[in-house]
């Protein structure tokens, strides 16, 4: 395995330049989605390897580890049979399909099953020191499953529950409700898609999930984030509603232009949402700029983020399977 | 580590404020003797399952091993590791947050 075609993400992506805040007004939601780049991000891959924790070989011969590639963009759940296939003949039979306490963990941080794979390596290994951690070392354990830490997997059920859920919460906060999702999405759309994460088949997913991801921003209520850190246990999902221009007139009727909500930029939501860790100084050249106050990376998707970028791109073209955006710091 | 001693990194600025939640009956749900409870917003989610659980235990409406369903407005389960700032500041109705329980998937 060569370490140069391992990594899954590299730092230029061949894409679309970022539009400019001005020239966002006449966009269509279709124009401003990057197909390329959402292909691109589905066949993101990290390669793992995963070993059988200690505690638990039930024989004298130690287990070979499991080397596989992930989908950055996928869940946990999607490489559990995998792991099982090579694991299972260490364990009594009985125990294999207890799935309520089966757990990944890396460097003694359980791992959770309902957080994509991406945001949680982009979170506890970063991108400066990502070669050391490659391929990303982990522990599989069938038992000891640290519940204060954790949601439960609780059978395989229980991970579509999750995903769909999720879906619905996003959906919720970005346009208001629920309803397009509970009242027009038929079983056979739903099973297609969760197929389509099993699978990790890009048409199945994509082909139901468009419609609720792509949405002009006019139809946005407000957007779905979550940030996600290496030293806090959970993520934060911060309330950020997106004011429609009258509003931002009302408000300030000296500067209509910069209220314009298109132009709202993921560092200006950083800053509100987290004035001890973003402040604004002036640089050099007597520009207003947003400066860290602690020494993190800001990564979304596995590249270092530009704080210039506005949300409504990076909502609609880099945000995970269901429909957040998450953001990653990632302490050093 | 237990996440309720758990203190939130500094740069998550919660003050020790709690939040109103309602807690309503679905169907076959029984209903509970308080509807109305306080949670800290520094807590999480599973703060709010695990009242509703014990509380239905005790009063014998709900056996240990039976499934229990909560929802945030009726329209999704959040996650029992989401905040419950989190989930107050964005999905909060008239100063509350409305959260409704069931015995069967009610909103699948």
């Amino acid at each position: 395995m060569e370490q140069s075609q391992l990594l899954s993400q590299s730092s230029v992506i061949n894409t679309h330049p970022i539009p400019q805040a001005a020239r966002f007004e006449r966009l269509d939601a279709a124009d401003a989605v990057n197909l390329e780049l959402r292909r691109k991000l589905w066949e993101g891959l990290l390669p793992v390897k995963v070993d059988l924790a200690l505690n638990e070989i039930n024989s004298s011969e130690t287990p070979r580890s499991l080397y596989i590639m992930a989908p950055r963009e996928n869940y946990f759940f999607y490489i559990l049979n995998e792991v099982k296939w090579l694991f299972d003949s260490y364990r009594p039979t009985d125990k294999v399909d207890a799935y309520d306490e089966m757990w990944f963990e890396f460097n003694n941080t359980p791992l959770k099953w309902n957080v994509p794979i991406g945001v949680q390596f982009d979170a506890l290994v970063g991108i400066a020191m990502k070669q050391r951690d490659l391929p990303w070392c982990l522990t599989f354990h069938y038992r000891g499953f640290p519940e204060e830490q954790v949601l439960k997997l609780e059978g395989l059920n229980f991970f579509k529950f999750h995903f769909i859920n999720a879906l619905k919460e996003s959906h919720s906060l970005r346009m208001g409700s629920a309803q397009e999702i509970l009242a027009n999405m038929q079983k056979k759309d739903e099973t297609r898609m969760i197929d389509g994460l099993r699978k990790h088949n890009y048409e199945n997913f994509w082909e139901i999930n468009q419609n609720l991801c792509d949405k002009h921003i006019t139809e946005l209520k407000k957007y779905a984030l979550r940030v996600f850190t290496n030293v806090h246990h959970t993520y934060v999902q911060p309330n950020i509603e997106i004011l429609k221009p009258q509003d931002a007139q009302s408000q300030d009727s000296e500067e209509p232009v910069s209220q314009n909500p298109s132009s709202l930029t993921l560092g200006d939501v950083l800053l509100e949402t987290f004035p001890r860790l973003f402040e604004s100084v002036l640089n050099d050249s007597g520009e207003v700029e947003l400066a860290k106050k602690r020494n993190f990376e800001v990564i979304v998707q596995g590249v270092e983020a530009d704080m210039n970028t506005p949300l409504y791109w990076l909502q609609l073209n880099m945000s995970y399977l269901d429909n957040f955006l998450y953001v990653c710091l990632h302490f050093l | 580590m237990d996440p309720k001693q758990q203190t939130d990194p500094d740069f998550i600025d919660d003050n020790d404020d709690g939040i109103e939640i309602s807690l309503n009956a679905v169907g076959k749900a029984s209903k509970l003797k308080t509807s109305k409870i306080k949670v800290k917003r520094k807590h999480t989610f599973q703060n709010v399952i695990t009242f509703v659980r014990t509380q239905l235990e005790k009063g014998q409406a709900l056996k240990p091993d039976q499934s229990l369903f909560l929802y945030i407005n009726s329209q999704f389960a959040p996650s029992p590791n989401e905040r419950i700032n989190d989930l107050y500041e964005c999905f909060k109705t008239q100063n509350m947050l409305i959260v409704n329980y069931s015995i069967t998937e009610a909103w699948g």
